[in-house]
Protein backbone atom coordinates (compact mmCIF):
# COMPACT_ATOMS: atom_id res chain seq x y z
CA UNK A 1 0.00 0.00 0.00
CA UNK A 2 1.26 3.49 -0.82
CA UNK A 3 1.75 6.14 2.07
CA UNK A 4 1.42 8.90 -0.52
CA UNK A 5 -0.87 11.28 0.02
CA UNK A 6 -4.29 10.83 -1.23
CA UNK A 7 -4.28 14.07 -3.70
CA UNK A 8 -1.18 12.24 -5.71
CA UNK A 9 -2.98 8.76 -6.16
CA UNK A 10 -6.07 10.70 -7.63
CA UNK A 11 -4.42 13.08 -9.74
CA UNK A 12 -2.28 9.85 -11.27
CA UNK A 13 -6.33 8.33 -11.87
CA UNK A 14 -7.17 11.64 -13.90
CA UNK A 15 -3.96 11.94 -16.16
CA UNK A 16 -5.14 8.19 -17.03
CA UNK A 17 -8.15 9.72 -18.17
CA UNK A 18 -6.49 12.63 -19.61
CA UNK A 19 -3.34 11.33 -21.67
CA UNK A 20 -4.15 7.47 -21.86
CA UNK A 21 -4.59 4.54 -19.81
CA UNK A 22 -1.33 3.62 -18.19
CA UNK A 23 -0.13 7.30 -18.55
CA UNK A 24 0.10 8.07 -14.86
CA UNK A 25 1.98 6.36 -12.12
CA UNK A 26 3.42 7.07 -8.60
CA UNK A 27 6.24 6.38 -6.26
CA UNK A 28 7.35 7.25 -3.26
CA UNK A 29 8.79 10.77 -4.60
CA UNK A 30 5.60 11.50 -6.29
CA UNK A 31 3.51 11.41 -9.15
CA UNK A 32 4.98 11.52 -12.82
CA UNK A 33 2.59 11.51 -15.85
CA UNK A 34 3.65 10.90 -20.05
CA UNK A 35 2.13 13.43 -22.33
CA UNK A 36 3.36 13.24 -25.82
CA UNK A 37 6.49 11.56 -25.21
CA UNK A 38 8.19 14.15 -22.10
CA UNK A 39 7.36 12.75 -19.03
CA UNK A 40 6.03 15.39 -16.13
CA UNK A 41 6.10 15.24 -12.47
CA UNK A 42 4.51 16.14 -9.62
CA UNK A 43 6.35 16.37 -6.63
CA UNK A 44 4.45 17.83 -3.08
CA UNK A 45 5.91 20.89 -1.21
CA UNK A 46 4.79 19.86 2.20
CA UNK A 47 6.25 22.56 4.26
CA UNK A 48 4.66 25.13 2.01
CA UNK A 49 0.93 23.24 1.53
CA UNK A 50 2.08 23.35 -2.81
CA UNK A 51 2.99 21.04 -5.48
CA UNK A 52 5.63 21.21 -7.89
CA UNK A 53 5.02 20.53 -11.42
CA UNK A 54 7.76 20.15 -13.58
CA UNK A 55 10.23 17.96 -16.28
CA UNK A 56 13.51 18.09 -17.52
CA UNK A 57 14.52 20.03 -20.49
CA UNK A 58 17.24 18.16 -22.95
CA UNK A 59 20.83 20.24 -22.43
CA UNK A 60 22.11 21.62 -25.80
CA UNK A 61 24.40 19.92 -27.33
CA UNK A 62 28.16 20.88 -27.09
CA UNK A 63 27.95 24.20 -24.83
CA UNK A 64 28.88 24.77 -21.74
CA UNK A 65 25.76 24.80 -19.13
CA UNK A 66 26.58 28.15 -18.75
CA UNK A 67 25.77 29.72 -22.36
CA UNK A 68 22.13 29.41 -21.57
CA UNK A 69 21.59 30.73 -18.06
CA UNK A 70 21.14 34.00 -19.30
CA UNK A 71 18.29 33.46 -21.70
CA UNK A 72 16.82 30.82 -18.43
CA UNK A 73 16.83 34.11 -16.41
CA UNK A 74 14.80 36.47 -19.01
CA UNK A 75 12.70 33.93 -19.60
CA UNK A 76 11.84 33.25 -16.21
CA UNK A 77 11.24 36.81 -15.51
CA UNK A 78 8.62 37.49 -18.41
CA UNK A 79 6.75 34.14 -17.85
CA UNK A 80 6.75 33.94 -13.86
CA UNK A 81 4.64 36.64 -13.91
CA UNK A 82 2.50 35.43 -16.70
CA UNK A 83 2.00 32.21 -15.64
CA UNK A 84 3.91 30.90 -12.59
CA UNK A 85 6.55 28.93 -15.24
CA UNK A 86 10.41 29.15 -14.36
CA UNK A 87 13.45 27.73 -15.51
CA UNK A 88 15.90 26.25 -12.61
CA UNK A 89 19.66 25.49 -14.04
CA UNK A 90 21.63 23.48 -11.88
CA UNK A 91 25.15 23.40 -12.73
CA UNK A 92 26.53 20.64 -10.00
CA UNK A 93 23.83 18.39 -11.26
CA UNK A 94 23.74 19.55 -14.83
CA UNK A 95 20.62 20.08 -14.61
CA UNK A 96 17.96 22.12 -16.52
CA UNK A 97 14.14 21.68 -15.46
CA UNK A 98 10.58 23.73 -16.55
CA UNK A 99 8.26 24.01 -13.56
CA UNK A 100 5.65 26.13 -11.90
CA UNK A 101 4.55 25.52 -8.15
CA UNK A 102 0.79 25.99 -6.98
CA UNK A 103 -1.03 25.43 -4.37
CA UNK A 104 -1.81 22.10 -3.24
CA UNK A 105 -5.31 22.18 -3.45
CA UNK A 106 -5.17 23.26 -7.20
CA UNK A 107 -4.37 19.37 -8.23
CA UNK A 108 -7.83 18.34 -7.12
CA UNK A 109 -9.37 19.69 -10.36
CA UNK A 110 -9.24 19.80 -14.30
CA UNK A 111 -6.96 23.06 -14.40
CA UNK A 112 -4.46 20.85 -13.03
CA UNK A 113 -4.40 18.57 -16.00
CA UNK A 114 -4.18 21.82 -18.37
CA UNK A 115 -0.97 22.68 -16.13
CA UNK A 116 0.61 19.79 -16.86
CA UNK A 117 -0.29 19.86 -20.62
CA UNK A 118 1.33 23.36 -20.87
CA UNK A 119 4.55 21.83 -18.75
CA UNK A 120 5.00 19.30 -21.46
CA UNK A 121 3.63 21.78 -24.68
CA UNK A 122 5.88 24.75 -23.06
CA UNK A 123 9.56 22.65 -22.38
CA UNK A 124 9.47 22.13 -26.60
CA UNK A 125 9.79 25.74 -26.71
CA UNK A 126 11.87 25.96 -24.05
CA UNK A 127 14.15 23.30 -25.27
CA UNK A 128 14.52 25.21 -28.67
CA UNK A 129 15.11 28.66 -27.31
CA UNK A 130 17.75 27.71 -25.30
CA UNK A 131 19.30 25.78 -28.10
CA UNK A 132 19.30 28.44 -29.85
CA UNK A 133 20.64 30.47 -26.52
CA UNK A 134 23.29 28.06 -26.20
CA UNK A 135 26.60 28.91 -28.09
CA UNK A 136 29.56 26.34 -28.90
CA UNK A 137 32.64 25.65 -26.51
CA UNK A 138 35.09 28.35 -27.09
CA UNK A 139 32.72 30.74 -28.85
CA UNK A 140 31.58 34.16 -28.19
CA UNK A 141 28.93 35.31 -25.63
CA UNK A 142 26.01 36.92 -28.01
CA UNK A 143 24.48 39.91 -27.51
CA UNK A 144 22.06 39.54 -24.10
CA UNK A 145 17.83 39.09 -24.56
CA UNK A 146 15.86 41.92 -23.94
CA UNK A 147 13.72 41.11 -21.13
CA UNK A 148 10.78 43.18 -20.55
CA UNK A 149 9.77 43.23 -16.97
CA UNK A 150 7.98 46.57 -15.89
CA UNK A 151 4.81 47.21 -17.41
CA UNK B 1 -12.45 47.64 -15.34
CA UNK B 2 -12.19 44.22 -16.51
CA UNK B 3 -13.27 41.12 -14.84
CA UNK B 4 -9.62 40.56 -14.01
CA UNK B 5 -9.01 43.82 -12.99
CA UNK B 6 -11.96 44.27 -10.77
CA UNK B 7 -11.47 40.86 -8.86
CA UNK B 8 -7.95 41.96 -8.17
CA UNK B 9 -9.04 45.54 -6.88
CA UNK B 10 -11.67 43.76 -5.02
CA UNK B 11 -8.95 41.41 -3.01
CA UNK B 12 -6.63 44.02 -2.17
CA UNK B 13 -9.66 46.41 -1.36
CA UNK B 14 -10.32 43.32 1.11
CA UNK B 15 -6.61 43.09 2.14
CA UNK B 16 -6.47 46.78 3.28
CA UNK B 17 -9.77 46.30 5.54
CA UNK B 18 -8.37 43.38 7.08
CA UNK B 19 -4.99 45.41 7.74
CA UNK B 20 -7.12 48.20 9.13
CA UNK B 21 -5.78 50.46 6.06
CA UNK B 22 -7.40 52.93 4.29
CA UNK B 23 -8.88 52.37 1.24
CA UNK B 24 -7.06 51.81 -1.33
CA UNK B 25 -6.56 53.33 -5.21
CA UNK B 26 -6.01 50.81 -7.88
CA UNK B 27 -5.24 51.78 -11.08
CA UNK B 28 -3.02 48.93 -12.31
CA UNK B 29 -2.25 45.66 -12.16
CA UNK B 30 -0.59 45.76 -9.03
CA UNK B 31 -0.75 47.43 -5.33
CA UNK B 32 2.53 48.14 -2.94
CA UNK B 33 2.57 47.15 0.67
CA UNK B 34 5.05 48.37 3.04
CA UNK B 35 6.21 45.80 5.48
CA UNK B 36 8.69 47.28 7.92
CA UNK B 37 11.25 48.58 5.91
CA UNK B 38 10.52 46.52 2.67
CA UNK B 39 8.07 47.02 -0.02
CA UNK B 40 5.95 43.73 -1.00
CA UNK B 41 4.05 44.27 -4.30
CA UNK B 42 1.35 42.57 -5.44
CA UNK B 43 0.71 42.16 -9.42
CA UNK B 44 -1.95 40.63 -11.03
CA UNK B 45 -1.01 38.69 -14.70
CA UNK B 46 -3.13 39.85 -17.62
CA UNK B 47 -5.62 36.88 -17.29
CA UNK B 48 -6.44 38.28 -13.84
CA UNK B 49 -6.20 34.23 -12.62
CA UNK B 50 -2.42 34.84 -10.97
CA UNK B 51 -1.04 36.80 -8.53
CA UNK B 52 2.50 37.36 -7.95
CA UNK B 53 4.22 38.53 -4.48
CA UNK B 54 7.45 40.52 -5.53
CA UNK B 55 9.86 42.33 -3.28
CA UNK B 56 13.31 43.91 -4.69
CA UNK B 57 15.85 41.84 -3.13
CA UNK B 58 19.22 43.40 -4.64
CA UNK B 59 20.50 46.34 -6.07
CA UNK B 60 23.64 46.07 -8.64
CA UNK B 61 26.16 48.63 -8.45
CA UNK B 62 26.60 50.52 -11.74
CA UNK B 63 27.47 48.84 -14.17
CA UNK B 64 27.63 45.27 -12.14
CA UNK B 65 25.97 42.54 -13.74
CA UNK B 66 23.67 40.54 -12.07
CA UNK B 67 24.94 36.70 -11.63
CA UNK B 68 22.52 34.58 -14.32
CA UNK B 69 23.78 31.26 -12.43
CA UNK B 70 23.03 32.13 -9.12
CA UNK B 71 19.72 33.74 -10.17
CA UNK B 72 19.05 30.07 -12.16
CA UNK B 73 20.56 28.13 -9.14
CA UNK B 74 18.30 29.72 -6.93
CA UNK B 75 15.36 29.07 -8.81
CA UNK B 76 16.04 25.59 -9.30
CA UNK B 77 16.17 25.29 -5.52
CA UNK B 78 13.54 27.41 -4.45
CA UNK B 79 10.89 26.08 -7.02
CA UNK B 80 10.66 22.92 -4.71
CA UNK B 81 11.33 24.45 -1.54
CA UNK B 82 8.27 27.14 -0.78
CA UNK B 83 8.01 27.87 -4.51
CA UNK B 84 9.85 30.89 -5.08
CA UNK B 85 11.59 32.18 -7.94
CA UNK B 86 14.20 35.08 -8.90
CA UNK B 87 12.78 37.21 -11.26
CA UNK B 88 15.89 39.33 -12.80
CA UNK B 89 15.59 43.26 -14.03
CA UNK B 90 18.99 43.93 -15.55
CA UNK B 91 18.09 46.97 -17.26
CA UNK B 92 17.36 48.19 -13.68
CA UNK B 93 19.99 46.06 -12.01
CA UNK B 94 17.55 44.26 -10.03
CA UNK B 95 16.46 41.13 -8.78
CA UNK B 96 13.00 40.55 -7.29
CA UNK B 97 11.62 37.63 -5.28
CA UNK B 98 8.62 36.06 -6.37
CA UNK B 99 5.89 34.27 -5.43
CA UNK B 100 3.14 32.91 -7.90
CA UNK B 101 -1.01 32.55 -5.73
CA UNK B 102 -4.17 31.24 -7.27
CA UNK B 103 -6.16 34.55 -6.92
CA UNK B 104 -9.11 32.03 -5.79
CA UNK B 105 -7.06 30.47 -3.74
CA UNK B 106 -5.51 33.63 -1.66
CA UNK B 107 -7.45 34.72 1.75
CA UNK B 108 -7.50 38.31 2.67
CA UNK B 109 -7.86 37.40 6.21
CA UNK B 110 -4.78 36.06 6.29
CA UNK B 111 -3.00 38.62 4.74
CA UNK B 112 -0.56 40.11 7.26
CA UNK B 113 0.57 36.73 7.70
CA UNK B 114 1.15 36.17 4.14
CA UNK B 115 3.38 39.63 3.69
CA UNK B 116 5.34 38.89 7.03
CA UNK B 117 6.43 35.54 5.52
CA UNK B 118 7.32 36.99 2.04
CA UNK B 119 8.80 39.45 3.72
CA UNK B 120 11.15 37.95 5.58
CA UNK B 121 11.57 35.20 2.52
CA UNK B 122 12.89 38.36 0.71
CA UNK B 123 15.11 39.37 3.31
CA UNK B 124 16.55 36.02 3.17
CA UNK B 125 17.19 35.47 -0.42
CA UNK B 126 18.97 38.77 -0.23
CA UNK B 127 21.46 37.70 1.86
CA UNK B 128 21.96 34.58 0.09
CA UNK B 129 22.11 36.60 -2.79
CA UNK B 130 24.93 38.70 -1.93
CA UNK B 131 26.96 36.11 0.70
CA UNK B 132 26.97 34.32 -2.69
CA UNK B 133 28.36 37.15 -5.12
CA UNK B 134 31.14 37.99 -2.57
CA UNK B 135 29.29 41.70 -3.00
CA UNK B 136 28.53 44.35 0.31
CA UNK B 137 26.27 46.68 -1.57
CA UNK B 138 23.30 47.15 0.65
CA UNK B 139 19.93 45.94 -0.73
CA UNK B 140 17.43 49.06 -1.99
CA UNK B 141 15.76 50.56 0.62
CA UNK B 142 14.28 53.39 -1.38
CA UNK B 143 9.98 52.98 -2.53
CA UNK B 144 9.79 52.23 -5.78
CA UNK B 145 8.74 55.55 -7.81
CA UNK B 146 5.35 54.18 -8.89
CA UNK B 147 2.07 54.31 -6.31
CA UNK B 148 3.10 54.19 -3.03
CA UNK B 149 0.74 51.92 -1.79
CA UNK B 150 0.51 51.60 1.83
CA UNK B 151 2.09 51.24 5.10
CA UNK B 152 1.72 48.61 6.99
CA UNK B 153 2.69 48.96 10.38
CA UNK B 154 4.50 45.40 12.01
Amino acid sequence: MSSLPRILVDFAGACDGRFGAGSAGYNDDGAFVAVEGRTVHVNLDQNANRVVLWTEIERPQNSPIGSFEHAAVGYTAREFLARGLAIGVNRKADLILLGRSIEQDALAGDDALDLVEEIAREAEAVGAMLQKAARPVGAAAPAGDAVIFRS
Amino acid sequence: MSDSQSRFAEFIKACTKVLELPDPTIGGDNYLFQVGDRWVELKRNERGDLVNFLSAIYLAPPDGELRDDLIASFNTHYLFNGGFSLVADPENGRIYLGRTHRLAALDARDIRRELLAFAGTASMAGTWYMRNEDETTAPPSAPPRENPGSFLKV
